[in-house]
């Protein structure tokens, strides 16, 4: 069977809402299972078997364990990461806007399905217009990093698949452990500055940003340890505080490492596809839908004898 | 006062305050306009002459059974597929929990071929789980109005003409009760329509359906007094002309609105900034004759009108009145030398001496002269409903948009008696919106965030206990609770007509006047209170039917006149 890109959003907030997931935050983990839909096929299927554990999810188990003006430290060692990303993308965003950066580190439950949704956190960031990176670790998969840069009509997204978590999570992990805010220096300086001289990228912005991506596509040492979580980074290319063209890097990134990529969503492939979605639907099975839709109804008052009194005590009498 | 002959500027001063036009028993006042949406629709199929035929007829002699009507538009072929039945007057509720309806439908795209029409057969009555194919635009259901329909079967069996007089009453046939489309079941999304699709507007689909629903009614009137008698009559095309649609709705229309800010505000700018501009003409002799036609033409429309308006509406011999005293008003002030414009005079004269609803259908009146005023911002009202919070924005920003935009809620006491009576839900009964009294009634556990003003006194009261320079990123970590109505403000923050000032919670609170100001915007003509809940009403009065699409039919349909032979059809 079929459903309208309409009804995978009314159906998943309504999961997330009767699982008890405040509006605004069901809205935006409804908006997470669409991305998953279309980008990866499988966002119905994947809230199917979130199912059973939605009542588990607790947004308000987030805490925050250290901050800077635009470093945060979450924990949320006990939830999903969807339920992480949606303030990690806020608090990312906000950083970047006032600071030129905004950086993440969550750390999440080490049993989390969602992991392969959080490209969504790196797509909405680009969709505010920055550039953002995820690099993520634990629960389902493989670890990953996902690369988004803002376009038209929709951001360009790349994403990597890694055999052990990339080496620039393990390194900002470091940085993070090592304490963010008694020291001055931004962690991405600390984490990816080596002093060597490079002549690829006239500014320290753009060679920072190009070590970034570099080691966020290369495995860590297997014997280095991370938490179950993710580094959500955002960075405002026109911020004053950046010099060069930070887009320029990701467009180049992406271009000359694209073999190394396990697969680079292009705006005009992702137009497609949007298109095809709404024209014909996409494609579910029927199971899926009946567990999905079954599930969403909870947020609906049973049936009771008043029901065919009138639709309101006092209006319609 | 400089005249205005520019149909594309407009004085923003000229707008009206939201703190005047969104009160709900303004918005209640509001009558259809040329921007309405039954207008636009029919003013295109008007212009591109759309052919409208019925193409299967298989009805058995109490009209059951399948119809299809094909519409043809210079781009497009779409068709309507019925499912008529005869359920009874027990059936007709009109509740969307109802199980059986006189007819069912859809609206496609393509033919409604006999295996599609098989397929919908079964998925129709299935509110909820029904399934629709991504070519089937609307799903609808009507009934038969069980008082005019067998009037009208009966006299045409007799072999002569109904009684207009008592039609009139209602002014339809059938009555539809819920349009499913966009997405619903399945259905076609607008999204998906491109640029030159013929129903690529808002509401266009659901309009068609509405209008093709009353030719449907008067084919099958045709059909059953046939299948009566020999001798049966026909129905007079004067009478098709003079009647309309039936249409019902209820509560849930509160929730439409206050959960599509940026459409409300879009719909209502663009009438008020048509309005903005007719009110700066400088008219001719040849308006003024104009305005003068259709201000007559409404005030006998009125004064036919028998509809019992009950407490909610003003009766409609005293809006006549009202349209008489503004023609006689209108040459006093033309004899009146001014420099400011007659149409902003007269339109302040009534703003004085008129109730609202008066008032509105004055309004309503002067753009049916303009219709250049109008033509431009009709592309305006398909707007996107995207919306984001804005995480950088500061506490201290954020909170000097709610006092200055929602001062109005701030200014709500939820302390007073009554102020928080009622909690809104929805059943799993074919998702029926419902009311509830809180702390009477089970199910508050259900209800639906309605209480935009009490959200924004919660939210409020905290984001005074925070830094100003703290961003709304931090402020949302530590109060996830927020998110919804944090990033609500924060996208219709420019939107001026976009919040409704009401609190639906209370005890006081009148569904009405929702109801009233959305079918307004869809075009409805005529509006009959069932309860301060249910608003039952008529589309459609006086538009061109098939043939005169076919034939060339004039684009301004308003306000009709009964058939001039209603007095001898009477005394058959």
């Amino acid at each position: 069977m079929r459903l309208a890109v309409r009804e995978v959003l009314q159906l998943s907030e309504r999961c997330f809402s009767a699982a008890g997931l405040p509006e605004g935050s069901a809205r935006a983990a409804a908006e997470a299972v669409w991305w998953n839909e279309l980008y990866r096929g499988s966002g119905v299927t994947t809230l199917q078997d979130l199912l059973p554990a939605l009542s588990e999810w607790d947004r308000t188990a987030l805490t925050t364990s250290d901050r800077t003006d635009f470093v945060w430290v979450v924990d949320g060692s006990t939830q999903p990461s969807l339920v992480a990303s949606t303030p990690a993308v806020d608090l990312a965003c906000a950083g970047a806007s006032h600071h030129g950066v905004g950086l993440v580190h969550a750390r999440t439950a080490s049993a989390d399905e969602t992991v392969p949704m959080l490209g969504y956190a790196a797509y909405a960031a680009a969709e505010r217009g920055l550039l953002s990176v995820v690099l993520a670790t634990g629960g389902t998969g493989r670890p990953r990093t996902v690369i988004a840069r803002p376009n038209d009509p929709h951001p360009l997204v790349a994403e990597r698949e890694l055999d052990t978590a990339s080496a620039a999570h393990a390194a900002l992990s470091a940085v993070i452990r090592r304490g963010v805010c008694d020291r001055q220096d931004n962690p991405l300086t600390q984490a990816f500055f080596t002093g060597a001289p490079e002549s690829e990228y006239a500014t320290a912005g753009e060679r920072l940003l190009n070590r970034l991506l570099g080691q966020s596509v290369t495995p860590s040492d297997p014997e280095s340890h991370l938490d179950s979580g993710f580094v959500l980074l955002c960075l405002d290319p026109d911020h004053a505080r950046h010099s060069g063209d930070l887009r320029c890097v990701v467009d180049r990134f992406v271009d000359e490492r694209g073999a190394e990529l396990t697969r680079t969503f292009r705006p005009s492939e992702v137009s497609d596809r949007v298109g095809t979605a709404l024209a014909e639907g996409v494609a579910v099975e029927e199971a899926v839908w009946q567990d999905v839709f079954d599930r969403s109804s909870e947020v609906l008052a049973p049936e009771f004898e008043g029901s065919y009194r009138g639709a309101g005590f006092e209006i319609n009498e | 006062m400089a005249t205005n002959r520019d149909t594309d500027s407009y004085d923003p001063n000229q707008l009206r305050d939201p703190a005047e036009l969104m009160q709900p028993q303004r918005l209640a006042s509001l009558k259809q306009t040329r921007l309405s949406f039954a207008r636009l629709l029919m003013d295109k199929m008007i212009e591109e002459e759309w052919d409208v035929r019925p193409t299967r007829m298989d009805l058995d002699d109490r009209g059951v059974g399948r119809v299809v009507y094909t519409i043809e538009t210079p781009e497009r072929l779409f068709s309507f597929g019925i499912f008529s039945h005869a359920s009874g007057d027990d059936a007709n509720t009109d509740r969307i929990i109802a199980e059986d309806w006189d007819m069912w439908g859809f609206l496609c795209e393509g033919r409604a071929t006999p295996e599609l029409m098989d397929a919908q057969y079964e998925q129709l009555p299935h509110v909820r789980e029904g399934r629709a194919t991504s070519d089937i635009l609307i799903w609808t259901r009507a009934n038969r109005s069980s008082r005019f329909f067998g009037h009208v079967v009966d006299a045409l069996a007799e072999g002569h003409q109904p009684d207009v007089d008592f039609c009139a009453r209602g002014g339809y046939l059938m009555r539809s009760s819920g349009y499913y489309g966009n997405g619903l079941n399945g259905t076609k999304e607008f999204k998906s329509m491109d640029g030159d699709h013929p129903l690529g507007k808002p509401y266009f689909a659901q309009m068609l359906t509405v209008w093709l629903l009353r030719i449907f009614s008067y084919d099958l009137a045709d059909h059953v007094a046939g299948a009566r008698s020999d001798d049966a009559a026909t129905l007079d095309h004067d009478i098709k002309r003079y009647l309309g649609t039936g249409n019902s709705s209820g509560i849930g229309i509160v929730h439409y609105l206050i959960n599509h800010p940026q459409l409300l505000h879009s719909w209502l700018r663009a009438r008020e900034v048509a309005l903005a501009r007719a009110k700066t003409i400088d008219p001719t002799p040849e308006e003024i004759e104009r305005f003068r036609t259709v201000l007559q033409g409404a005030e006998q429309w009125f004064t036919d009108d028998e509809c019992d308006t009950k407490d909610y509406f003003v009766s409609k011999d005293q809006i006549a009145g009202g349209l008489e005293r503004t023609e006689r008003r209108m040459d006093e002030l033309r004899r009146e030398p001014a420099e400011t414009p007659l149409w902003t005079r007269l339109c302040e004269w009534a703003g004085d001496e008129f109730d609202p609803e008066t008032e509105e259908l004055l309004h309503s009146l002067l753009l049916d002269v303009y219709p250049e005023v109008c033509a431009a911002l009709a592309e305006s009202m398909t707007v996107s409903e995207r919306s984001d919070v804005v995480p950088e924005m500061t506490v201290g920003t954020l909170e000097s948009i709610v006092t200055t935009d929602y001062q109005w809620a701030l200014d709500v006491d939820f302390d007073a008696p009554g102020a928080e009576r009622y909690f809104w839900y929805r059943s799993i009964d074919s998702e029926e919106p419902r009311l509830g009294i809180r702390g009477e009634h089970d199910y508050e556990e259900y209800g639906f965030p309605v209480d935009i003003a009490r959200q924004v006194q919660e939210l409020h009261a905290d984001l005074t206990t925070w830094e100003q320079t703290e961003t709304v990123a931090a402020f949302l970590f530590e109060h996830p609770e927020y998110r919804d109505i944090v990033e609500r403000i924060q996208t219709v923050r420019d939107l001026r007509y976009a919040e409704i000032r009401a609190n639906p919670l209370d005890a006081d609170f009148i569904p009405l006047s929702f109801i009233s100001c959305l079918k307004a915007i869809w075009g409805i003509q005529k509006a009959h209170p069932k309860s301060q809940g249910w608003v039952r009403g008529t589309f459609y009065q006086g538009a061109p039917l098939p043939e005169d699409l076919r034939t060339g039919a004039d684009s301004y349909w308003l306000y009709p006149s009964k058939p001039r032979q209603t007095e001898r059809w009477r005394e058959q």
